[in-house]
């Protein structure tokens, strides 16, 4: 008897454990504590948008409302796919409770006083808080996929992003990104993450989003600069890096060593960073993926690389 | 005089010696010849024009400051008071917003110019025509600058959904002069000139107006005709500085009033010595806003604030004789 109550209590425990383990915690610190499978879901950020697009694409969730700058050219990957979604939604709680959907997924940098409007309002919201590598993009959709019990087709989703952005060797050279507000990319972001990823070092040590002393930039050295910026545009980034104060001094300018790459991808945050993974790779290969229509460069959506 | 001057000095012999680039002895190595072709590349090319703008924003600023208070008869009335650095801010402001990242380096300073222009202008016309009391102008400028700077930040709240414009926006608001190359100095150094040749003779004339305006009518002066030269020296000074660097706040207002602290009244002496505080405030701020954190820089206009106003509290702490 007092057997049978020990393997009892010892299941108790063991089921207990798993329960905790099976709670999901948001960035925000919050218990995702609901079992029930979400109809239909809201996003309030780019990245999220783009992820929420692909992960519930045939699928029974509805993808109801993305954020305004899901239809912005400039910064979004699925200007096409986001006409689709009926609602747009903002920083306004109101235009959440209009739509009311199961859940809402929240950015760490939306403000907590809207988590807490929307959760009196009885709107669950999940909050994701990690935008620094690609394996925090990697996490991102797991847990996404996780909160609308659409595991599988996360795991696909990053399998697919693992195939499309193979470690590249080494290749001795360095890298700094341009841009016209002054700071740079540093360390514990996507892009350097990504660019480890293709060989290269970020010659920018410090971590984040660093605004550099012009004297700075002028000793770093880096054998590339990668900007935002379409290929056509070449002529006019080249010359507004040159009237830049210490960027006007720099070897890879004067060599040509400025790596264009559109805005949309150099800031992704979601899996279409694996296209900007491609587009850099092909041109560092000195090599233009897109004219050679490379076979091997598929977007999730199959949307053309622009 | 001679202090000030000599302090002026030796802010700019530090502002040229310091910086992220080059080891502070780098002049040894420039008198013996050998200075790397690196070090000289970063002196010539970033450090003294940047130097250079600082030292003439400072000056423009000051001077600005000084007209402003003289004119309106008000030691708390600053530059900004009549809207134009608030002008120029929003034009940049638009810019950026708007325009793509490759038109910046001629439009911003050119839509800064234009917004501080038009701002000048209309103030001008709009005392001529309708409002004659200082007061008045006062007032008009009061409105104007709560206009542009709400305008401000309509398109700063819109800018948030593209972080990296909202990011732009923030650090032209802030004021800088990370990206000042030797144009700026020249467009900076114009402006400061063209001021210095017509604010010198006026000083006499702001003297008699601080008397009060019977006292300075009835000494023939023809205040509207002085209130419309002030207005638009004012916009000259304040659209150069900041259409190269955004706004840079606090110099205009409390240069002046360290001056005055020292000398009194005076305008002549004023202006010059404020000139000289202005140029030596910037130039030190601006050394400690692009070598304190380096080789990450912080905007001068948050360095302006922080350092000047304790010091401004501590002087007026310590003055000895009510203020004039």
């Amino acid at each position: 008897m007092r057997g049978i109550r020990l393997a009892l209590s010892a299941l108790g425990l063991c089921s207990f454990s798993a329960l905790a383990e099976s709670i999901l915690k948001d960035g925000a610190g919050r218990d995702w504590p609901y079992s029930a499978t979400p109809s239909t879901v809201a996003s309030s950020f780019l990245a999220g948008d783009e992820i929420l697009i692909e992960l519930v694409k045939d699928t029974k969730v509805k993808l109801v409302a993305v954020s305004s700058v899901a239809d912005d050219h400039e910064y979004s990957n699925i200007v096409g796919l986001a006409k689709q979604v009926p609602h747009r939604i903002g920083a306004n709680p109101e235009s959440i409770a209009k739509i009311r959907p199961d859940v809402v997924f929240l950015a760490s940098w939306n403000r907590p006083e809207l988590q807490k409007t929307l959760l009196k309002l009885g709107i669950h919201t999940f909050t994701i808080s990690e935008f620094n590598s690609l394996e925090d993009i990697q996490a991102n959709i797991i847990l996404m996929g996780k909160v609308l019990h659409l595991e599988e087709k996360s795991r696909q989703m990053v399998t697919w992003m693992h195939q499309q952005m193979p470690q590249r060797a080494k290749r001795n050279s360095t890298f700094i990104t341009f841009d016209a507000s002054g700071v740079s990319l540093g360390k514990k972001t996507i892009l350097d993450s990504l660019m480890n990823r293709l060989g290269l070092e970020n010659a920018v040590t410090e971590s984040g989003w660093p605004k550099l002393s012009a004297e700075s930039i002028a000793l770093r050295h880096p054998d590339y600069i990668l900007t935002s910026g379409e290929t056509r545009d070449r002529k006019s980034v080249e010359l507004l890096i040159k009237k830049t104060p210490g960027w006007n001094l720099l070897n890879a300018l004067k060599t040509g060593n400025v790596l264009l790459i559109p805005n949309r991808l150099l800031n992704s945050a979601s899996q279409f960073v694996s296209l900007a993974y491609a587009h850099l790779d092909s041109l560092l290969n000195k090599s233009i993926l897109l004219k050679n229509k490379d076979p091997n460069l598929k977007s999730p959506n199959n949307e053309p690389l622009k | 005089m001679s202090k000030a001057f000599g302090f002026l000095i030796f802010s700019l012999f530090l502002s040229l010696l310091f910086g992220y680039g080059t080891e502070p002895y780098w002049i040894l190595e420039a008198v013996r010849g050998r200075l790397p072709e690196e070090a000289l590349q970063i002196v010539l090319n970033i450090r003294a024009p940047r130097v250079a703008s600082v030292f003439l924003s400072g000056m423009a600023l000051s001077a600005a400051g000084v007209i402003s208070q003289g004119i309106f008869r008000n030691t708390l009335a600053s530059p900004s008071l009549i809207g134009v650095d608030s002008a120029a801010v929003l034009g940049g402001s638009l810019v950026i917003f708007f325009l793509p990242t490759l038109m910046f380096p001629i439009s911003i300073p050119l839509a800064a110019s234009i917004g501080a222009s038009l701002v000048t202008a209309f103030v001008v016309l709009i005392q001529r025509k309708r409002f004659k009391s200082t007061g008045d102008l006062l007032l008009i400028g009061f409105g104007l600058t709560t206009l542009l700077g709400g305008l401000t930040s309509l398109v700063l709240n819109l800018s948030t959904s593209a972080p990296m414009k909202s990011q732009m926006l923030l650090h032209w608001l802030m004021g800088g002069f990370s990206n000042s190359g030797w144009p700026e100095v020249f467009y900076i150094g114009g402006a400061v000139f063209i001021a210095s040749l017509v604010l010198f003779p006026l000083c006499s004339k702001l003297d008699a107006l601080a008397l009060g305006s019977d006292v300075a009518q009835t000494l023939g002066i023809d205040i509207d005709r002085l209130r419309t030269i002030t207005v638009l020296i004012s916009g000259l000074l304040i659209g150069s500085v900041t259409s190269a660097a955004g706004a840079v706040p606090f110099v205009g207002l409390v240069i002046p009033h360290i001056s005055r602290l020292q000398l009194g009244p005076k305008h002549h002496p004023l202006l010059r010595r404020s000139m000289i505080h202005g140029a030596s405030f910037l130039l030190l701020t601006d050394l400690l806003a692009r070598t304190v954190i380096g080789p990450e820089e912080l905007q001068v206009g948050v360095v302006t604030t922080m350092i000047g106003s304790p010091f401004f509290l501590w002087l007026l702490y310590k003055r000895d004789k009510p203020y004039a």
